[in-house]
Parts: structure tokens; sequence; C-alpha cells
């Protein structure tokens, strides 16, 4: 198996065959490199130089890289499995989803597994639409839901929909504001679908008492509340769960590549006997051929007692404040950057304008940080490195990036 | 305390209908198949707990055509496991940058250039997202019975309504009229708005219908003459399937977009690909960012699609399965002369197959005697009369000649038990049962029945 190792031909390559604005971009943050070994919290390019991974695929990645328990359990794996024939029962599949079922809040019981964060996020609203009978899904600006066209549809970009649209009728989009979500959901809306917080519009927090209306107005009109934390989950932003934090729990919950450890894609839209019976009298309406694959149940599995095991979540939060109260610091002390703002590890620091971010951005890299702007928000850097990151590592990342402030 | 096998499976059913499906879990053990994997090797699978052994003819819809638990690819993987991680959509790497250049060695010529997702849903969802952008236009033409996955673009172009009716409105602009080798009808609605033809060139779900030669080179003119983008979605036809690398291979044409998956996988990893030319390239990168995913082409990913496309060529696999297509095909053919009125029709690609019995009912009684013969099979849920054979394609002839017995001898048992399904085809529901949920009532209704009455053949 030949596979190229020297940074320029991967590059060369990479840029020929997949996107020459992709590396384009990446030099412009001064990345313009190919990545290697990644070790916990860090990763190495292809020229050695080693670096703070504070982006973590935009933390969805909520592990360190290739933890030696997940790494175990994966070898574990797959000298059992493998992804399973998807139409039969799997003693990985129920296992997981029974483990879900415990740990999730409120009353979800049934799981539907996938591959992709899109894919768990276009369920949850079919599934709305096929259970409720309705029709209208209520969205929210600034949203980022996913890449397939329910999810696209709910994120709020308005470039999506004029070079591919028309995408899904029947989407209403409102402004994170108790009066317009009362006003906006009706008798015939389906579903409202909101992330706790929203990552990718830089790191924006829905308050506690905008979820508790949507969950009042959900009730009211017998629509389904669909919680997407796809980014938030399993201790990115300090807990396990966002309900956790509002005590408002949804009827769908979607949960993303996280849960993978790092090590395999996987996904789930986990929900209530409710909206299952839906699914009971609809088994085969839905399905993934490569969503909850046994090896990935496994490793899920494996990666969800570490996290309860190690209390990382815990470890998230101080991690976390520690982070964020040395970023405060270092934004007051800087001329071009706002705010520093988030919860557990999943923080934002806004720079005035997307330029400055920009520089912000390659001056972290040089100084051996990967921190990258917000997609829907690029005046925001990011600053998601992995969960189990311990105090002296952030204390390196907080002095680089006191460098790179400059 | 470790578990016994018995209680391993006895939990696994139970948790699983309680967290997952419990109608599906009804449907499976009424076709004799209240099976819970444990071993997986090669051509076979083994129940957890009665280590009853099962030849694979489903394979995840294809996903499995270099075997399961291949043991090069598991090789690749526990290695691999050692350097890489799931790694992410962001940044170049040397198992992407290989992998896409692997993929376009082995794709048509013309289609220089890779986006790697992480399902087949993702990948057509993605390609229609190109075809719409590239040529600004709206409308995109699918066929009748056509199947694209489940996420909202594939979904709207999915041809039978049972996928899409609970889920509408769904995209507009998708029409699903025409059928499968109808050029007239395509021609009568391709027009100035129409931004993508899609297509399986066998269509899989749908019973194993598969394109004419004539059919594809006139959507080639077609799109050529009016500016439409052709996509060839190869999920379940890719990796050697249909006896080529590709299936449009048999054909000599090639599409402007084609998409991968399943087989891709090795049969231990997701990853899927959407691979086009430079018409679309040009799009891509005056649109940067507007079409990713977020952790397509994963490096472990990469590094067990490489894996799985060097086996593939290495063991010249594609041919080996046009040859077994052909005996295995071959042989299907006598036992239909033998076993005359119960297969209306036998279609075929490689090992690509498709039985179409002479009634509803045969499929899933098929599947039955198939399971209690150490054979899983289950009929097409988009039309039960019609069973998919697709086995990995690395089966050789002695277990293929295991194979065409389980045949033989499940068609002999269903023969046995005609009368019984005559009577019950005249109940209104199973006579119609068509749907997915009418047929599971019907289903349920039987199970309860037909293991008593009718005695097991073959043992």
């Amino acid at each position: 198996m030949s596979m190229p190792t020297e940074t320029k031909e991967i590059i060369e390559q990479y840029a020929r065959r997949v996107s020459e604005a992709r590396v384009s971009k990446l030099e412009r943050y001064g990345l313009k490199i190919a990545l290697a070994e990644r070790k916990g919290a860090k990763a190495t390019d292809t020229d050695g130089k080693t670096y703070y991974d504070c982006y973590c695929s935009g933390g969805r990645q909520v592990l360190g890289h290739r933890r030696p328990e997940i790494v175990s359990a994966m070898r574990e794996a797959i000298k059992q499995c493998d992804l399973g024939n998807f139409i039969l029962m799997s003693a990985q599949k129920a296992a997981l989803a029974k483990t879900l079922s415990n740990i999730t809040p409120g009353n979800l019981k049934n799981t539907v597994f996938g591959v992709s964060r899109g894919e768990a996020n276009d369920f949850a609203m079919k599934l709305s639409r096929g259970s409720t009978g309705k029709k209208e899904i209520v969205c929210f600006e600034g949203a980022s839901h996913g890449q397939t066209a329910f999810a696209l549809t709910a994120t709020d970009d308005p470039g999506q929909e004029k070079l591919f649209g028309p995408l899904i009728p029947m989407f209403k989009r409102v402004p994170a504001d108790e009066a317009a979500l009362e006003k906006a959901v009706t008798d015939k809306t389906a579903a409202v679908i909101i992330e706790p917080i929203q990552s990718d519009a830089g790191v924006i927090f829905k308050q506690a008492s905008l979820l508790k209306k949507a969950r009042s107005v959900c009730d009211r009109h017998g629509a389904a509340l669909i919680f997407d934390e796809g980014q938030t989950a399993f201790g990115r932003a300090g807990l396990l769960f966002e309900s956790e934090r509002s005590g408002v729990a949804p009827d769908i919950l979607t949960v993303a590549q996280g849960m993978g450890g790092g090590m395999y894609p996987i996904t789930a839209t986990i929900f209530t006997s409710r909206l299952n019976r839906f699914m009971l009298t609809h088994p085969l309406v839905h399905l993934s051929t490569f969503g909850g694959a046994d090896i990935g149940c496994m490793v899920a599995m494996a990666t969800i007692e570490l996290i309860k095991k190690d209390q990382l979540c815990k470890n998230a939060e101080e991690r976390g404040r520690q982070l964020l109260e040395g970023l405060k610091r270092i934004v007051e002390s800087s001329s071009g950057l706002k705010e520093a703002r988030g919860a557990g590890l999943l923080i934002g620091v806004e720079a005035d304008g997307a330029a400055r971010a920009e520089k912000f951005v390659s001056a972290l890299a040089a100084s051996g940080v990967i921190a990258l702007p917000a997609p829907a928000n690029p005046a925001v850097v990011r600053f998601t490195p992995p969960i189990d990151i311990l105090q002296k590592e952030i204390d390196e990342i907080l002095e680089a990036t006191q460098k790179a402030a400059k | 305390m470790t578990k016994t096998a018995k209680q391993i499976k006895q939990e696994g059913i139970s948790d699983f209908k309680k967290h997952i499906n419990l109608t599906q879990t009804i449907f499976l053990k009424s076709v004799g198949l209240e099976v819970l994997e444990g071993k997986r090797l090669g051509v076979h699978l083994w129940d957890v707990d009665t280590q009853e052994r099962y030849i694979d003819c489903f394979c995840s819809a294809g996903s499995f055509n270099v075997g399961r638990r291949n043991t090069e690819i598991v090789n690749a993987l526990d290695a691999a496991i050692d350097s890489w991680g799931m790694g992410d959509g962001m940044f170049p790497s040397g198992p992407k940058a290989a992998l896409a250049e692997k993929l376009v060695e082995i794709a048509p010529e013309g289609l220089n250039n890779v986006m790697l997702c992480s399902g087949g849903g993702e990948a057509n969802d993605s390609a229609l997202k190109m075809a719409r952008g590239v040529t600004g236009r709206k409308e995109v033409i699918s066929f009748v019975k056509a199947y694209h996955g489940h996420t909202g673009f594939s979904l709207s172009a999915i041809g039978k309504p049972i996928y899409r009716d609970s889920f509408e409105p769904l995209i507009p602009g998708f029409t699903h009229e025409p059928p499968m080798n109808d050029l007239e009808a395509v021609k009568r609605i391709a027009g100035a708005d129409t931004a993508a033809i899609i297509l399986e060139l066998v269509q899989g779900e749908a019973g194993i219908f598969v394109a004419e030669q004539k059919f594809l080179e006139g959507l080639r003119k077609i799109c050529d003459e009016r500016g439409i983008m052709l996509i060839f979605d190869e999920v379940q036809t890719g990796f050697g399937r249909t006896g080529k690398m590709f299936c449009c291979e048999h054909y000599g044409v090639t599409p402007d977009i084609m998409t991968t998956a399943k087989s891709l996988s090795g049969s231990v990893y997701p990853i899927s690909a959407v691979i086009f030319n430079d018409r679309a390239r040009k799009f891509m990168e005056a649109n940067p960012d507007m079409i990713v995913s977020t952790f397509g082409g994963g490096d472990l990913a990469c590094v067990v699609g490489l894996k799985a496309i060097e086996y593939l060529k290495k063991n010249n696999i594609p041919q080996h399965a046009a040859e077994m297509g052909d005996y295995i095909g071959g042989a299907i053919l006598k036992l239909v002369e033998k076993h005359k009125g119960l297969v209306k029709e036998v279609r075929r690609k490689g090992l690509m197959i498709g039985l179409e019995y002479t009634h509803d009912m045969m499929g899933p009684l098929m599947s039955f005697f198939l399971g209690t013969n150490g054979v899983m099979a289950i009929f097409s849920a988009n039309n039960p009369k019609v069973m998919r054979l697709m086995p990995p394609i690395v089966i050789n002839k002695e277990e293929a000649d295991r194979l065409i017995a389980a045949l033989d001898n499940s068609m002999t048992s269903v023969k046995k038990s005609a009368k019984i399904i005559e009577a019950a085809s005249k109940i209104p529901l199973v006579g119609n049962a068509i749907g997915v949920q009418e047929l599971q009532v019907f289903l349920i209704l039987i199970a309860k029945t037909i293991g008593k009455v009718i005695p097991k053949s073959g043992h």
C-alpha cells in the first residue's frame, strides 16, 4: 500500500485530487501542513512540527487523539466484528442503544444510528414529520446542523440556499427570542430544532429560559423538541448533555462523532417511546448501511465508559475554566481581540472581524497551536482541545496563545 | 461474570426490541432470521448462540465485496490504528491524498477529482448539490423504483413513494417518472432546467433491473446536448460487484459524477466518495467549503479504502466476480427449469443477482427456507417478490455449490407449501402485500403457522 510521506507530495496530490481551494485557505491560516501522528492533545505534521490540537474537528472530537483505552477497545472490536448487516439485529447496537437510553436526559428510549451528524439530524426531522403528521420545522438564526438536505435547510446559510436551493419546504427561521418562538410555533409545527450552544456560529448560548419556552410551546402544540448536541455532548461543554444545564429535556436528541472516541464515525438519534410508535409501523422507512456499525458501537461504549470512569466532564469543566480565564486575560491585554466566552472546553475568542481572526490563527499556528475560525462566524476563533487535557497542557496552550495574541 | 452465548443472544434481542425496533425483530423472526451475528469470516456469518453458519447473500446490500473480516483488510486496519485515528475533513494527510489518487486511477477516464464522505446518502446528497451548483439549474430526474439513500437530497430522488410519503414535502424539482431503460420518457422531460439525471446502473433495492447499453448511451447524449450532469450511483454496483471494478465500464459510458460507498469500506470502516469531472471541479474550486464533509475521508477510513481497492485489484476479484456470476447464474437458470412455476425471471449483472418469483409471498418464504438451509438472503424491501443474492464476490466454487444446493432445497420446500400460499393469497391483505407495513402484518400472521406446518428439507 503506497502512501506519500513527504509534505510537498501529500499537499500537491491533495490539491490536485481533492481541493486546491482548501490548501490555499490553510496557507492563509499559516497551516499549509499535512498531519501525521496524533497523540493525546497533540498533532504532528509531516515535517515533524508538533501542535496542540485546539481544533479537534471543530470540537466534534472530544477525547484526546488515540487514547490507549479507545485504541484497545477498537483493537478488540476488530478481532470480533465488522460493520455488521444493517438489516439484522445486533448485540452491539442493542447494548449501545440501551446505554444511550440510560444516560440521556428525560424519556429517550429508542435509537436510530447514523454515520454523520447531518444524517442524524435529517432523521430527527423526518421522524418529527412522520410521527406528528405535521410539516413545519422551526429552526434558529445562526443554526448549523450538518450538510445533508434537512440539516442543511435548518442551517442558517443563505449561500447554500442560493447555490443549491430550493431546499426542503416548510422551514421557519426565528431569532433566539422567546416571543418570536412562541409566535412561530403553531399547531402545524412538527418540530423545533435547537443547538443548546451554537458552536459554528461562534459559541453562542441559548438561554435556559428560551429552552424552557421551546419545551412548553412544543408541548402545547404537539410538536417534537429536537436538541442537536452534535457539537456539545459527551463532555465537550463540561456536561454529558446540555439538559443538565437547562433542566430541559428534548423529545429527540442527536449526538455525533464525539461518541466515536476519535477512532470511528458513529452518530445517533435518540427519541421517546411516543415517537417510536411511528417507527414500529414504519420499521424500514429509514436505513443506514454504515450507521451504528458493530465496531463503532463497541468503540462508542468504551468512549462513554471512559468519560464516566475518568470523570472527563468534570475535567472539561475545570480545564475549561482555566482556559477561559486565561484567554480572557489575554483578550484584555491584546489589541483586536474582543471577548472570550464558552462553557467547558467549547470556547470562542471573538476578534474585531475576520481579518484579525485570521491573523490570530496564523500567529497561533506559528506558536504551535491549531485553532481555527468558526465556519459560520469567521471573526471567532474556536478553542476546543480534548476534554481529557491536563492542567499543564492548558498552561502551555495559554503561553503560546499569549505570544500569538500580540 | 462472563455471559453465556445464550445469554448474549437473549439479552441482545431483548435490548434490540426495547431500544431499537420491535417490529424489525418480529419481521426477522418471521423470515427465519432471528440471528445475532457472532463470528464473521469470508462469505459466512455465524449466529452468536446456535453457531449456525450462513452464507451471507445480503452483505448490507453489497458492502462486503472483499468478504467479511477479510484477513488482509483487518490486519491493515489493526496496523493502522498504531498511527492513525478518525482524522478530520480539514487537513491533508498521506492516507487521504493516496486514496484520492487511487480512486482517480481506477475510475473511468475524466473523473479526476474526489470528495470523500462518510456514507452513501451523504455522497449522493453531495453529488446532487454539485449538479445544481455546476449547472445553476434546479430539476433532477431519477427513475421509477430508484434508490439512492435516506438523507434529504437522496431521499428526494428515491423512486418509491413509501420511503418519501411520511416526510413530504421534500426538495422541489425532483421527478421520478421515467421507468428504467425508457429513453423516450427521459427525452420528453429533460430540458433547459434539468440539473442532473441520477441513476443506478443496476437498480438494487428495486429488484435488480439492469440498464441497457442503448439507454445509457442515449442518456449520455441527452446530457451532453442539454448540458445536464449525468450521475451514476455506483454505491451498490461499485468495486467489482458486477464483474468490473465499476459497472459503467461494461458500457463504456462515463458519467460526470460518480458516487461510491458500501464496499469501499472493506466491510470494516465507513467511507464513501464522490468522484467527478473537471467541469464539476471548477465549481468546487470557485465555491470552496460549500460542499463539505466534516469527517469525510478520515485517515483510518482512507487506509482501509486503499487496502480494499488494492486487494480487489491484486487478486483480480472483479474478473472472479464475473466468472462466479456466470457459474451461479447458470446454475440458477437450471433450477428455474427444475422448479417450474416458481421463478418468473432471473436478472443479473455479475454477482448482483435478482430472482423474481411468481408471487409476492415467495420472497419471504424463500428467505425463510434459505435461512433453514444456511443462507441469509432477504427479499427487496421495495419489491417483496424479488430476492437479491449478493454474496461476497470472493466466493469460491465450493461455497457457490453450497449456495446452489440451498436454493434447490428451498425451492423444493416452497413448492410443497404452494397450497398454503394459494389459500393465504386469497386473504385480501395478503394478496396485496406490496407495502412494507402490510407485508409485515402478513408475515407476523404466517410466521406462527409456517414453521409448524412445513417440514424442513435438506437436512
